[in-house]
């Protein structure tokens, strides 16, 4: 159980160079620290994730007899890894550490109050002292991991992962929702910046994903469902029917002339003609047909030129269940939609189109077999290529720079003249980007060909008098002036989108994705290809806009991530799950049943008692929080030592205090990225954390306006973005709704109590909640502060 | 891709115009008998007809030649690039047609007009151009009024559809000449005087455009038989279409009879094979 000797807890306060030093007055801190109870050591240090001050935490644990230790520095998510293994590696059990933020939480955000900022963290560090002195040590759960790996997407960076981690030898699933792999990259005639040929250096690449032997390539499907965690995922992909019997169909093209039905090719950006029945591109791994069901005259004229029987109208779609213990997300993104920058005319004029149309008609497989015409059949000419479509743009919600763009449409340029030394070539850009290997010398050759460079934003296009030719209305920024520039075709840099899957696999995976709808990292500069979810990654463009190379380059990194745990064959698991600490006081109600996502809690029928299945138990604690009977606790999350830490936050001037319960995977993050971005907000919060907001059960908010808090704040993820699936709405049901009726009848303004959405990339949203927050406490201090909790004889109970 | 799709008063015109290609149909309003032959065939359910005025919806129409293969009108039309498109019809999915008419020139007395003058379509399907030099146009619905014109039988008709029309005209409401107005062929007609129609059977092509416009159920009773093709075709679309327009009896005969069976078991039975 608990470890009886007494505690002897060790307190290290961080400087972290400046970054908490030049606002918190770290010596103030640390004097403090001495005067709390059961810490017999405090030291200060520059930087304590470093080797020297992770030295001094274990010399101290020996020279002392620690056997607590509490370190007041950055975001535990950041470093409570790092000191949870340096006091290990001094012979502690590493959950008897913990970790107080007073950068993210405190310095970066209350840089304008050094006073409060100081006073926060003396505070912080007593929360952090309350709740070491009742740590018990822990043991993690190890799990196995099943050697096989699914990889979402089959564009270049996809396929990338797939060879890498088929070549190492785990079996890989790689499930592609078209009918055939290759994405993006195999729509495009040349690669920059040497002008290779796409498809021919991707070619070679897909047929040997199509061919390896630990690839079971699924095509034509999309993955429905995911269960399960890390070693451990169990899925299920839909295969839609093709039509086609993939076994008998030798790619030999006889019904596709047969068939009387002509539709868009998608894959020719709709401009080339395909049939009913169809391959999507002739280079297709894999090389079959298939029949677009909802267009096709069921003529059967195809079934009749089909020598080898082939064709089935009796498929229906299949189910595939698959265990893997690791998955790739590589959906990739869409290009930017250019009809909603209707200033330009794309979808009005026929001569303006994109850049990805572009690459298809000067592709020689395209719908003019390489030559630059436009759509009435004449060559063109001049050529106006327009830079930063739907990127950098407030006003259609992206303000990103999509990366590329600029050195593409240099590369288009460069075709053009390849195929016609004599064409007029002009560019407007905003800045030229052109940061790869390479690239810098592609723009140069560029200028040398006599293309030229006009920076200025483009405000309209036009059609000419007759029709034809479209004017380009632009500001010449260095000469001026308005200039108007006869094309007789226009180019559209486009940027990037996010994906038209990454919603729907972001709910399926519980991956949170950023403001701009693109798949979040764990962090954005050292984890740049996982996910907070372990054992899921990410590559390609899924992430951000990017090119090839730096597609590629992620995807082998994801690939060699994912490596890890497979190789490892078994993971551990945070011993922080729920337990029967009161097993006799169970009736059997099985609320805890209903309120868990995992099945981790077992009803015994006979027994009329419940067990607890801990490999199966993620550590929300949402049960635990609705236990009416408090069988249930949480290990590293007891009750006991969370109501120590409201206690320990609200011991001085509690009425001028917000306690805020930050879930892990959201609201923490969220207040940590507030930190991050250095949003300033009032000083009068004390964030305590919890995994999930399941955890705040009404106790030990009902503890919090006892002890006089003037307002408490539960910060849950967003409705259907929970990491532990259905916490937030159990949270919501007991604490916005059951105790925010109930708490009038207590005595206390339901106003004191908040419950808001954060999620991890609401940096802004949480600081800008807690300004509002501690204008209204202000607002209401003397009525809240002379508000007594007066619970009845039974509400006691709680 | 875009779809074009125009419509006025001369034609319904829908273009599917790739980059540097475009397939398009196009309906001659002016051809078009309303008989909603089209409607009935279309795979994809393309096509509707609102107060007598047909419109096909191009984000459902792929141009897939049923409607134009089967129109006894001949309105409806295909282009691929200019040129016409005719995979369907060219392939041996579809059975082909005879013509629509046969002329034996030689049998014509010279300045004679009286098939011109009784073809009962506007534009005239068959126009006598020269001495001894008949036009027949693609419209011709293949009737046999000029047939029977002509005084020198040098006229044949083959015909689409083999069917029976019956009007039950006690039925019908007095003075109501809705029918009279659709019929292409005019075999049905409102004579001087009279309060009811009155109809020819042999003239009737079987396209149905009566049975469209009368307004008590029961009053027309149309049934076609057999659709007269030359051969056969093996594609679903055809045989579809065939029950569409004939029937499942008619479908399953269509199949027993122009396959040989039944005549084979016949012959077995009565022991002559």
């Amino acid at each position: 159980m608990v470890a009886q000797d007494v505690p002897k807890i060790g307190v290290f306060v961080c400087h972290c160079g400046k970054n908490i030093g030049a606002v918190v007055d770290v010596k103030r801190v640390c004097e403090y620290a001495k005067g709390l109870k059961d810490v017999v050591h405090v030291k200060e240090n520059l930087y304590t994730c470093a080797e020297p001050g992770q030295n001094e935490i274990k010399k101290a644990i020996e020279e002392y007899g620690l056997n607590r230790v509490v370190v007041a520095a950055c975001t535990p998510k950041l470093h409570e890894p790092t000191f949870r293994r340096c006091v290990e590696e001094a012979g502690l059990n590493k959950y008897l550490f913990e970790m107080v933020n007073i950068r993210e939480h405190c310095s970066w955000v209350h840089a304008n109050d050094p006073e409060g900022a100081t006073k926060k963290a003396c505070d912080l560090v007593k929360s952090g002292v309350a709740k070491a002195r009742l740590l018990t040590p822990l043991k993690d759960i190890s799990v196995p991991v099943w050697k096989e790996a699914l990889i979402i997407g089959g564009g270049v960076a996809g396929c990338q992962a797939s060879l890498d981690l088929a070549d190492m030898g785990f079996k890989v699933h790689l499930v592609e929702r078209e009918q055939s792999i290759g994405g993006i990259m195999a729509q495009l005639d040349k690669t920059l910046p040497t002008l290779d040929c796409s498809i021919c250096i991707l070619g070679p690449k897909l047929v040997d994903v199509g061919k390896h032997p630990n690839i079971d390539l699924i095509t034509n499907a999309e993955v429905k469902s995911c269960e399960g965690y890390i070693g451990n995922f169990e899925v299920e992909v839909e295969i839609k029917p093709r039509y086609v019997n993939m076994e008998k169909c030798d790619g030999c093209g006889a019904c596709v002339d047969v068939c009387p039905v002509v539709l868009p090719n998608k894959y020719d950006m709709n401009l080339k003609p395909r049939k009913a029945i169809y391959s999507s591109f002739p280079q297709a791994i894999p090389l079959k047909f298939n029949i677009d069901i909802d267009s096709c005259i069921k003529c059967g004229l195809c079934m009749n030129a089909c020598d080898k029987h082939a064709i089935n109208f009796n498929q229906s779609p299949m189910t595939k269940k698959l265990k893997v213990g690791t998955v790739i997300v590589a959906c990739g993104a869409q290009p930017f939609d250019a009809l909603i920058k209707r200033e330009y005319g794309y979808g009005k004029y026929e001569n303006v189109i994109t850049s990805m149309e572009f690459e298809r008609v000067i592709c020689a497989s395209g719908p003019t077999s390489g030559v630059l015409l436009r759509r009435d059949g004449a060559p063109a000419k001049k050529i106006a290529f327009i830079q930063c479509v739907g990127s950098r743009d407030e006003k259609c919600g992206n303000p990103y720079c999509s990366s590329y763009c600029c050195v593409a449409s240099i590369k288009q340029a460069m075709l053009i003249k390849e195929h016609d030394h004599e064409a007029e070539i002009t560019i407007f850009y905003m800045d030229l980007r052109a940061h790869g290997k390479g690239y810098e010398d592609l723009y140069s050759r560029a200028r040398a060909e006599g293309i030229m460079f006009v920076r200025g934003r483009v405000g309209e296009i036009r059609e000419t008098a007759n029709g034809k030719n479209l004017v380009v209305v632009a500001e010449d920024t260095m000469t001026g002036g308005i200039i108007e520039q006869e094309a007789d075709l226009v180019v559209l840099a486009q940027g990037l989108d996010q994906g038209e899957n990454t919603s729907a696999l972001s709910r399926m995976f519980h991956i949170p994705v950023d403001s701009y709808g693109f798949f979040m990292e764990a962090h954005p500069k050292l984890k740049p290809v996982d996910t907070p979810i372990d054992g899921i990654f990410i590559a390609g463009t899924a992430a951000q806009p990017r090119d090839i190379k730096d597609s590629v380059t992620s995807a082998s990194a994801a690939a060699s991530r994912a490596s890890i745990p497979m190789t490892a064959g078994e993971v551990s698991i945070e011993g922080i799950t729920a337990n029967m600490v009161n097993p006799e006081k169970c009736t059997g109600c099985a609320l805890c049943v209903k309120r868990c996502p995992y099945g981790a809690p077992k009803v015994n029928a006979e027994k009329k008692k419940v067990t607890i299945m801990e490999a199966l138990c993620k550590g929300c604690g949402t049960c635990v929080a609705d236990c009416p009977f408090n069988v249930l606790d949480q290990k590293h999350f007891r009750e006991e030592e969370l109501l120590a830490q409201v206690d320990a936050l609200l011991e001085d001037e509690p009425e001028n205090k917000i306690i805020s319960f930050n879930c892990n995977w959201c609201s923490y993050a969220g207040s940590d990225l507030a930190g991050v971005s250095r949003f300033t907000y009032a000083p009068n919060v004390r964030i305590i954390r919890v995994m999930c907001s399941g955890r705040v059960s009404k106790r030990l908010i009902l503890r919090a306006f006892e002890k006089g808090a003037g307002m408490v704040l539960v910060a849950p993820c967003h409705p259907a973005d929970c990491h532990y699936i259905s916490g937030n709405k159990w949270a919501e049901e007991r604490i916005d709704k059951q105790l925010r009726k109930a708490l009038p009848t207590y005595g206390i303004d339901p106003r004191r109590l908040r419950f808001f959405y954060v999620s991890a990339a609401e940096g802004i949203v949480y600081s800008k909640l807690i300004n509002e927050m501690a204008k209204e406490l202000k607002e209401n201090i003397e009525t809240w502060k002379n508000q007594k909790l007066n619970l009845p004889e039974s509400g006691k109970k709680i | 891709m875009k779809i074009n799709k125009t419509s006025d008063q001369e034609q319904l015109l829908i273009r599917h115009r790739f980059y540097a290609e475009e397939t398009a149909l196009r309906l001659d309003r002016k051809l078009c008998i309303k008989c909603e032959i089209c409607r009935t065939i279309c795979p994809l359910e393309a096509v509707t007809f609102t107060d007598g005025t047909i419109n096909i919806d191009e984000t459902k129409c792929s141009l897939c030649e049923v409607c134009g293969y089967l129109c006894p009108a001949g309105a409806i039309s295909f282009t691929r690039n200019g040129s016409e498109k005719r995979i369907l019809a060219n392939s041996e999915g579809f059975p082909s047609f005879p013509p629509p008419l046969v002329i034996n020139v030689e049998k014509c007395p010279p300045d004679c007009k009286k098939c011109e003058e009784a073809c009962p379509l506007d534009p005239k399907a068959i126009k006598v151009v020269g001495s001894g030099k008949i036009d027949v146009n693609k419209n011709c619905i293949r009737c046999i009024r000029c047939k029977e014109a002509c005084e020198d039988g040098a006229i044949k008709v083959n015909p689409l559809f083999r069917g029976r029309l019956k009007i039950d005209v006690e039925k019908c409401p007095v003075n109501c000449d809705e029918c009279t107005k659709v019929c292409p062929t005019k075999t049905i007609e409102m004579k001087e005087g009279a309060k009811k129609v009155t109809y020819d059977e042999k003239y009737c092509v079987f396209c149905g455009a009566c049975k469209i416009v009368c307004p008590v159920p029961e009053a027309i009773k149309l049934q076609r038989s057999m659709i007269l093709s030359k051969d056969d075709g093996f594609s679903a679309a055809w045989t579809s279409a065939y029950e569409k327009l004939t029937g499942p009896i008619n479908l399953e005969s269509y199949y027993e009879f122009r396959s040989g069976r039944k005549l084979n078991e016949f012959l077995k039975k009565s022991k002559v094979v």
